[in-house]
């Protein structure tokens, strides 16, 4: 929100900033929509794949490098239930430590993938950032896919 | 989302990034920060229409108040405008929220005057759309009754005279749908989550007793007044003299505009976009 929320686990605060909303309103009632953090160097996202998802997702984008703890206490801070995790080694981190606290990974790294399989969660891996940002339409794909 | 501030969680929701991709790298816009309407009410009508007209120029964050929407309910005794404008206060600290436009919409825009005049600092700008500096029941009664007859001149004289549950009943049957002059579908009343305590608690006690004229009169935000001038809750004279104690205001009106003014006109969520963009 070119805002901060302090994080007590953390070592201070951690910027963040958020697109799309979380309820939408549809005829009589609301759609929930699923909320996509992006870890590591979000500016890379903002120009194509953060706007994209910010059309069916509330997409927060996490600047700050974190680790699990941080990002655990980060999610708790807002109350942000089992969202979709895109990054790397951190993201993979808390959804395998957590069983349930991530919906989804993302994972950027394909390094990671061994790590990735222990999550017990869908994930969808990239080789690297540039190969993520050419595949936009299948990350939204992967995000709105029901639960398993 | 929700986040704690001071003893509760208050639940907000964002649309629109702070930071977006421009010549010169990434540019900051600015943060609007709406104050529903209420009390009793929630954020839910301003994502119907103001919210996405704005989300082009800035970023929206809707707010539910204590006691209001999905943030904790809190207890009565702390449904009270300073509270509530504490609570401001603190959820843009704790989200470091700088400077934002404050936009508030009657019992908000109540609340928004009580905040830009303890902490003047807070708000860049302000808008107050159909605001009161005090309620003054035979005012809107008066507009009731000519807006929808005896039968609504009586329901809103009840409500305002002797607030409960029935009463309440009988203002949102009669009464309500005279607070816009253009139809709204049912999904207006079903998606806001309702607390008509919060209604019946401010109509017996704070309600009947706030004044914010001489708390006007130290906004230092430059404010706009939008007024519809047949808006029944907040009626025109109300409006004109709260804000003929600011001092630096600018008031619009429209000619018969009810209290829905962004529901009803769409040139009062144009005068808001200039307004944030000026």
């Amino acid at each position: 929100m070119g805002a901060l929320v302090r994080i007590r686990a953390g070592e201070g605060e951690l910027a963040f900033d958020v697109d799309g909303a979380q309820l939408v309103p549809t005829e009589l009632g609301w759609e929930e929509r699923p909320t996509v953090v992006l870890l590591g160097e979000t500016a890379r996202y903002r120009d194509a794949l953060g706007p994209a998802l910010a059309g069916v997702a509330q997409v927060v984008y996490l600047d700050d490098a974190v680790s699990g703890d941080e990002l655990l206490a980060f999610l708790d801070a807002l109350e942000i239930d089992r969202p979709v995790l895109l990054g790397g080694s951190v993201a993979v981190d808390v959804a395998a430590r957590h069983p349930g606290r991530a919906a989804r990974v993302v994972l950027v790294g394909r390094e990671l993938d061994e790590a990735a399989e222990a999550t017990g969660c869908p994930v969808l891996a990239f080789g690297g950032a540039d190969e993520l940002r050419a595949r936009t339409d299948d990350v939204v794909a992967f995000v709105l896919e029901p639960e398993p | 989302m929700r986040v704690q501030v001071g003893d509760v969680r208050l639940f907000f929701d964002v649309d629109g990034a702070k930071l977006r991709p421009a010549d010169s790298g990434l540019e900051e816009r600015p943060t609007v920060l709406i104050l529903h309407a209420g009390p009793g009410l929630d954020h839910a009508p301003y994502k119907e229409t103001l919210g996405p007209r704005l989300v082009d120029l800035a970023q929206v964050v809707y707010l539910d108040q204590r006691g209001h929407g999905r943030s904790d309910r809190s207890d009565a005794a702390s449904w009270n405008l300073t509270t509530w404008a504490s609570d401001v206060k603190g959820f843009c600290d704790r989200l470091r929220i700088e400077r934002p436009v404050i936009l508030g919409q009657g019992w908000g825009a109540m609340i928004a005057v009580r905040l830009a005049a303890r902490w003047p600092e807070l708000p860049a700008k302000l808008v107050l759309a159909g605001p009161l500096a005090r309620i003054v029941p035979d005012r809107s009664i008066a507009v009731f009754e000519r807006l929808g007859g005896a039968a609504a001149g009586e329901a809103a004289f009840q409500f305002y005279r002797h607030p409960s549950e029935r009463t309440v009943a009988d203002f949102l049957r009669v009464c309500f749908p005279l607070l816009g002059r253009k139809e709204r579908g049912p999904g207006t009343l079903l998606r806001a989550h309702w607390n008509f305590e919060a209604l019946i608690e401010w109509q017996l006690h704070e309600g009947h007793e706030v004044d914010l004229r001489p708390e006007a009169a130290q906004v230092t935000a430059p404010t706009l007044v939008l007024q519809g001038e047949d808006d029944p809750q907040m009626p025109l004279v109300g409006a004109l003299e709260l804000a003929d104690q600011l001092p630096d205001a600018r008031i619009v009106t429209y000619q018969h505009g009810r209290h829905s003014l962004f529901h009803d006109e769409p040139a009062a969520a144009d005068e808001v976009v200039e307004w944030v963009r000026s």
